[in-house]
């Protein structure tokens, strides 16, 4: 008894018990040069969103304390890098388009770049958002620590040696805060340079609508077409036939005309 | 556990082992013939295509050129032809690499003259890299209506293994439907369905019950646009342009379809509102890079939602045209009396001094006309109107007389007028809520009386008194037993959802009125038959 869960079956070696021939194994054909492009293309696309994942998952853990700001930064030139050789390989493929295949090749690779760079256009707008919040957290939270300090320092003069201390770790904070801040600002400007090289490659918005035109299309477009053009020929057909139709009619009344003119002419003149 | 009651859900579960047949290959081409091309064309866009790495597709009547290097997928009917075709392929050596994909069991003979033919090819039959059967003999229009395009046994099955449940197979007792349902039911024994599953009521109706929803005027958008224009698997052709009416990219149509024209119109235009309250927004924003940036990345979804809004604006537009011209909504009211056994007169038919128009409207006199013979309306008024109408049209007088003869023999043949009584009884003593409030309702809004397969329902799960009666009509099978049961009142409550299906021609008209019952009982309905309708396909059957 079957299964019904199983929806379908694999019958191959059914069918190949049904074949009484040798099968003698095929010489296995090398890929065309387009084709291998094209596969490393993809691949890199791949490896691309693999790596936003991985951006993705880090800078959810990335906090306060928690600065993986060195890591995040690498991972976007990475993908930086690999956005910018998919568009190598893109620019190859372009010179190739000889056939719908590879029309087609193209046009699916370039849409899932596409959709790569949206996304990492997309992360690294979050990511700037984040560091800018952050920055304003950690200056709010330095404001604060300045009144608290100065509060310790009204009420309670006696502990003057604590004091100090205090003091000397604010100042040493503020150096290291500042240092940081540095640090972002640079990281930032790198960060919005990046999205403005990416933006310049791939913001072609009539590329896209288009693509996204094809995405919707019918997969039955085709058929729908041919059936359009065996309606319109079968029109055009039935009016060249009225065309010829009526043009008959008058070749054949000039003939008869032409014929009385000649009765009469052998017949009484002649 | 959780099961999805979604026709269309169901179908792309079943299609994605024949696209995805192993996620290593890169690029992929998939082939069909026109039978699959329909299982494929309502539920996938080209862009779903590609999101599986299919980067071409092609119908196998079309003509392809070889193509080397890349992985083909065959999607085909296991018929003589289609396997020739495909045999021809292989002769011509169009691709180097091989799957294929049988939309149903494949008989034994068909695969043994596959592996025959090719044999006789050099290097053909290594280029096959797998051979599955599915069961994919059905079409999903909606995620509750389906065409099984005449396959009615397979189909159902199809819907069965594609839905996962457990089916309680209802069916109508000394109807044409027994010999179909018993042949289900073999099917069916012979295979081990998961006890987890869960419980799908599954009806299986004579048609004799109700023709007068297939030939009476409907008041929805969707069956006015099937009558009007005539929806062919989701698609509309007008002046050349094809519709495409897709339940899950146009979600317009997933809310219209079966909603009375007036308030499809309404919902309509909100959706224009909106979208340009919504452009508007978007370029009022100010030139900031990143707010220009975001206004890009809702070009694309801002064009479909137009393109979707234009196309629903078109058909409408078309739609409220023809129905003012011939008066549709003079015929919906008057079909309403007929089959609330109101009189009409003479002066409630519009007529228009145009002939041209009148001559237009011909169909909708004989379906009018019909609708009075199957409703045992009144001879002479019904004279008055043939005479009014005077058809002229030689292939609907031949319906027409059809009809009558139908109809005559009907009420000579007793045993069968017995059986059509006891089930009219049921149906008939069902309350008019309203009757009289509903005459006061201008044209498409008033409400319709139920028609007889929703009356069926009400009775069989809603109405503990009539279900001895129903024993006696209806016969019920039970997976689970795999035997038949007695029909229990209280099912309701155990089953999912219930699926209701008419061998002999389905139409918008009902899956509207099921659809309405759907939401009243708070139970997922799944309507279906083996080809959908309108009024004028299926009368032209009768000629």
């Amino acid at each position: 008894m079957e299964i019904a869960s199983s929806q379908y079956r694999d019958i191959t070696q059914q069918f190949l018990s049904k074949v009484h021939i040798k099968l003698v194994a095929l010489k296995r054909e090398q890929p065309n040069q387009f084709l291998l492009t094209a596969k490393l293309a993809k691949e890199k696309v791949d490896a691309a969103n693999e790596r936003l994942q991985e951006f993705h998952t880090t800078s959810q853990s990335t906090g306060l304390f928690n600065d993986q700001d060195y890591k995040l930064n690498s991972i976007l030139s990475q993908v930086k890098d690999d956005i910018s050789q998919i568009h190598i390989h893109l620019n190859q493929l372009k010179t190739q388009l000889n056939n719908d295949l590879n029309q087609s090749i193209f046009d699916f690779v370039q849409q899932k770049a596409m959709k790569t760079s949206d996304s990492f256009k997309k992360l690294v707008q979050s990511h700037t958002q984040r560091i800018k919040q952050q920055e304003e957290k950690r200056n709010r939270l330095n404001g604060e620590r300045d009144r608290v300090i100065k509060r310790v320092g009204f009420n309670q003069k006696y502990q003057k040696l604590n004091e100090t201390e205090e003091e000397a770790n604010h100042q040493s904070i503020q150096m290291f805060d500042q240092k940081q801040n540095e640090e972002k600002l640079v990281s930032m400007q790198k960060i919005e340079s990046m999205l403005n090289d990416i933006a310049g490659v791939f913001q072609r918005v009539g590329t896209m609508v288009r693509l996204q035109e094809t995405m919707i299309e019918r997969i039955d477009k085709y058929t729908d077409e041919a059936q359009v053009n065996v309606s319109k020929g079968r029109k055009e057909l039935q009016e060249s036939h009225k065309r010829i139709s009526s043009n008959r009619g008058l070749i054949l009344k000039v003939f008869l005309i032409l014929f009385i003119f000649a009765f009469i002419y052998i017949v009484f003149i002649l | 556990m959780q099961i999805n009651t979604s026709l269309i859900q169901a179908q792309r579960d079943a299609l994605t082992p024949i696209l995805k047949p192993d996620i290593r290959i890169p690029f992929k081409i998939l082939c069909y013939d026109s039978y699959c091309e329909k299982r494929l064309s309502t539920i996938y866009r080209v862009g779903d295509l590609r999101e599986m790495c299919i980067t071409l597709h092609f119908n196998l009547d079309q003509i392809r050129e070889r193509l080397h290097g890349v992985t083909a997928i065959y999607f085909i009917q296991p018929i003589q032809t289609s396997i020739e075709k495909m045999v021809d392929d292989f002769n011509r050596d169009l691709y180097s690499e091989v799957y294929i994909n049988f939309s149903s069991p494949v008989e034994n003979t068909l695969l043994e003259y596959m592996a025959k033919e090719l044999s006789k090819i050099s290097g053909a039959v290594q280029k096959i890299q797998k051979v599955y059967e599915h069961n994919l003999d059905f079409v999903a229009l909606n995620h509750n209506f389906f065409n099984l395009e005449n396959q009615v046994v397979n189909g159902l099955f199809s819907i069965i293994i594609a839905l996962k449940i457990q089916p309680l197979i209802i069916f109508q007792k000394n109807s044409k439907i027994e010999q179909i349902a018993k042949e289900l039911i073999e099917k069916l024994k012979q295979f081990e369905i998961n006890s987890d599953y869960p419980l799908l009521a599954i009806i299986l109706p004579d048609r004799d019950i109700d023709l007068n929803t297939l030939i009476m005027h409907s008041n929805t958008y969707g069956a006015l646009l099937h009558d009007t224009l005539n929806i062919q698997y989701n698609k509309v052709k007008l002046e050349d342009q094809v519709y495409d009416l897709s339940p899950q990219y146009d979600d317009l149509w997933l809310q219209a379809c079966n909603l009375a024209l007036p308030y499809a119109i309404d919902k309509i235009d909100n959706e224009l509102n909106d979208w340009n309250t919504q452009y508007q927004q978007v370029s009022q924003q100010n030139q900031e890079i990143s707010s220009a940036l975001n206004a890009i990345d809702l070009v694309p979804q801002m064009n479909q939602q137009k393109k979707m809004v234009d196309s629903h604006i078109n058909l409408a537009k078309q739609l409220t045209q023809i129905a003012k011209q011939k008066s549709l909504d003079k015929f919906y009211q008057l079909g309403q009396s007929i089959l609330q056994n109101d009189t009409v007169a003479i002066n409630d038919y519009p007529q228009s001094e145009d002939t041209q128009i009148e001559q237009s409207k011909e169909i909708d006199k004989l379906r009018l006309l019909i609708l009075m013979l199957l409703n045992n309306y009144n001879q002479q008024e019904f004279k008055k109107f043939e005479q009014l109408f005077s058809i002229k049209n030689e292939k609907y007088l031949n319906i027409l007389s059809n009809f009558k003869q139908r109809v005559a023999s009907n009420q000579n043949n007793k045993q069968q007028s017995a059986y059509k009584s006891l089930f009219a009884a049921i149906t008939s003593k069902m309350p008019n809520s309203g009757k009289g409030l509903l005459k006061n309702v201008q044209n498409f809004l008033s409400q319709g009386k139920k028609s007889a397969i929703v009356q069926m329902l009400e009775n069989l799960f809603l109405n503990e008194l009539k279900i001895d009666e129903l024993q006696s009509i209806l016969t019920m099978y039970d997976s689970r037993v795999k035997n038949i049961s007695r029909l229990e009142f209280g099912l309701l409550q155990t089953i999912k959802g219930i699926l209701v299906c008419f061998t002999d021609g389905a139409c918008y008209n009902e899956y509207a009125e099921l659809s309405e019952f759907a939401k009243s009982i708070k139970k997922v309905i799944i309507y279906g038959g083996n080809k959908i309708y309108n009024a004028e396909e299926y009368l032209l059957q009768f000629q």
